[in-house]
């Protein structure tokens, strides 16, 4: 089995199978296009926007869905609104983590191009915001308040105007 | 019906429990005791309730009570947000290990916590980076919540420290109260002093956090790329969106050229 040595920002170093690491479509382009030689031993890719942490758990993902059918590139209907409710329950248990975690993970999934990782997160915090109240959701996120009280009010009027209509 | 009465006969058993617990620490401590009326813990919100409940388990002081209250309000106004958890099942605050290494960095606050027994003082530490350190400190004796910024600066290698603080006179809400001695009252109190707190301190201290500790806006919801954010909005629908947009302005910005953008597309 060919493996590949992939490097934190942190400068762990992480030896994982080929195959897992080419899920991730800037790992297979950086591969492919930059000529890093897969064959050799002493070759690193580093990730710098990447930390142990999350690359770990990257990995660990990869790994879990290397043999997954690649989803078609073309974006289903971008008018309809996508389902949230098809997450795996092997995913739903990967995703139990703190907020700042999931955050990274996307952030991760987005550098790397690893699209199921990106669907999936992204899922998780669409189902985070669904069903709540603006309060709520500053809430659950640490979003701050910037609107002015008449702004508020403002951007409150045209909602009740969008969902009257 | 069997089970609202088993729920009743339950909550009847509660009441003697910790009516007994009272009467035994009210013959221990005497007036270092603030006493719950279960019939108005029922009314303040249940969180709190719950973490009263089990405070009025264990030794049971102003102190206990206050921290009680400042972790409530600190909850309350997600000033803890991921950092601390509320296990509603034991009410036991724990730390999350896994928190964001990225914060861990900068901020030590769950590492931080130290209680000085000979001070009866328990001090949350928030370091936000080596310059700057935020103290919250609540004292049995003294009657305050106190919050200072410090900021430290090396000048010549002698450290300057400036800081700014907020004291607020807790015992005025909260005060000693001998059994069923207004307890309604104080009550009502620590409603108010709940309502104080986040609204002098923990949301100035949140607010604060953020402007000046950039590294906090880059792992949540609105450090994100809005390439990314996009792709969440892609999975909310009309009303889901519209609570979004009502948030903050970079949210109201992204979901109305999101929404303008889609309907251009229909079109």
């Amino acid at each position: 089995m060919q493996t590949i040595k992939l490097q934190s920002s942190d400068n762990e170093i992480f030896e994982c199978d080929l195959a897992v690491a080419k899920c991730s479509a800037t790992i297979r382009t950086m591969l492919e296009d930059l000529g890093i030689d897969e064959n050799s031993e002493d070759e690193v890719v580093p990730l710098p926007n990447v930390n142990s942490a999350i690359l770990r758990k990257v990995i660990q993902f990869c790994t879990y869905h290397k043999d997954d059918p690649v989803p078609s590139s073309t974006d289903d209907d971008e008018n309809k609104e996508k389902r949230t409710d098809d997450i795996t329950s092997w995913d739903a248990d990967f995703l139990k983590v703190d907020q700042g975690t999931l955050f990274e993970l996307i952030l991760a999934a987005n550098y790397l191009d690893i699209r199921s990782l990106l669907d999936v997160t992204c899922k998780t915090v669409a189902n985070m915001i669904k069903g709540k109240t603006p309060d709520e959701i500053r809430k659950t996120f640490n979003i701050k308040n910037d609107f002015t009280p008449a702004e508020e009010e403002q951007v409150r009027k045209e909602n009740t105007w969008c969902e009257e209509k | 019906m069997g089970t609202s009465q088993q729920q009743i006969d339950t909550k009847d058993k509660d009441i003697e429990v910790t009516q007994k617990f009272i009467q035994k620490e009210l013959e221990n401590q005497h007036d270092k005791i603030i006493t719950l009326d279960l019939a108005t813990l029922d009314k303040i919100p249940d969180q709190l309730y719950n973490i009263l409940r089990v405070a009025s388990t264990q030794n049971y002081t102003q102190f206990t009570l206050l921290n009680c209250i400042v972790l409530y309000s600190a909850y309350e106004s997600s000033l803890i947000g991921d950092w601390c958890q509320i296990d509603l099942s034991n009410y036991t605050l724990s730390w999350c290990s896994a928190f964001n290494q990225r914060i861990l960095e900068h901020c030590t606050f769950p590492k931080d916590i130290c209680i000085n027994n000979n001070l009866l003082q328990l001090t949350f530490k928030f370091t936000l980076e080596q310059s700057r350190k935020i103290v919250l400190n609540s004292l049995e004796s003294g009657d305050f919540a106190l919050l200072s910024i410090y900021e430290l600066k090396d000048l010549d290698k002698t450290h300057f420290v400036q800081s700014k603080s907020i004291t607020l006179p807790i015992s005025r809400y909260v005060p000693f109260k001998k059994l069923c001695d207004h307890v309604p009252n104080s009550f009502r109190n620590l409603k108010e002093l709940s309502v104080l707190l986040k609204e002098n301190l923990f949301i100035p201290i949140r607010n604060q956090m953020y402007d000046d500790c950039a590294v906090l806006s880059c792992p949540w919801l609105n450090g994100l790329p809005d390439c990314v954010l996009v792709k969440i909005l892609k999975y909310l629908n009309k009303k889901d969106l519209h609570s979004l947009k009502c948030t903050c302005r970079k949210q109201y910005d992204l979901c109305k050229a999101f929404a303008s953008n889609k309907k251009r597309k229909f079109e």
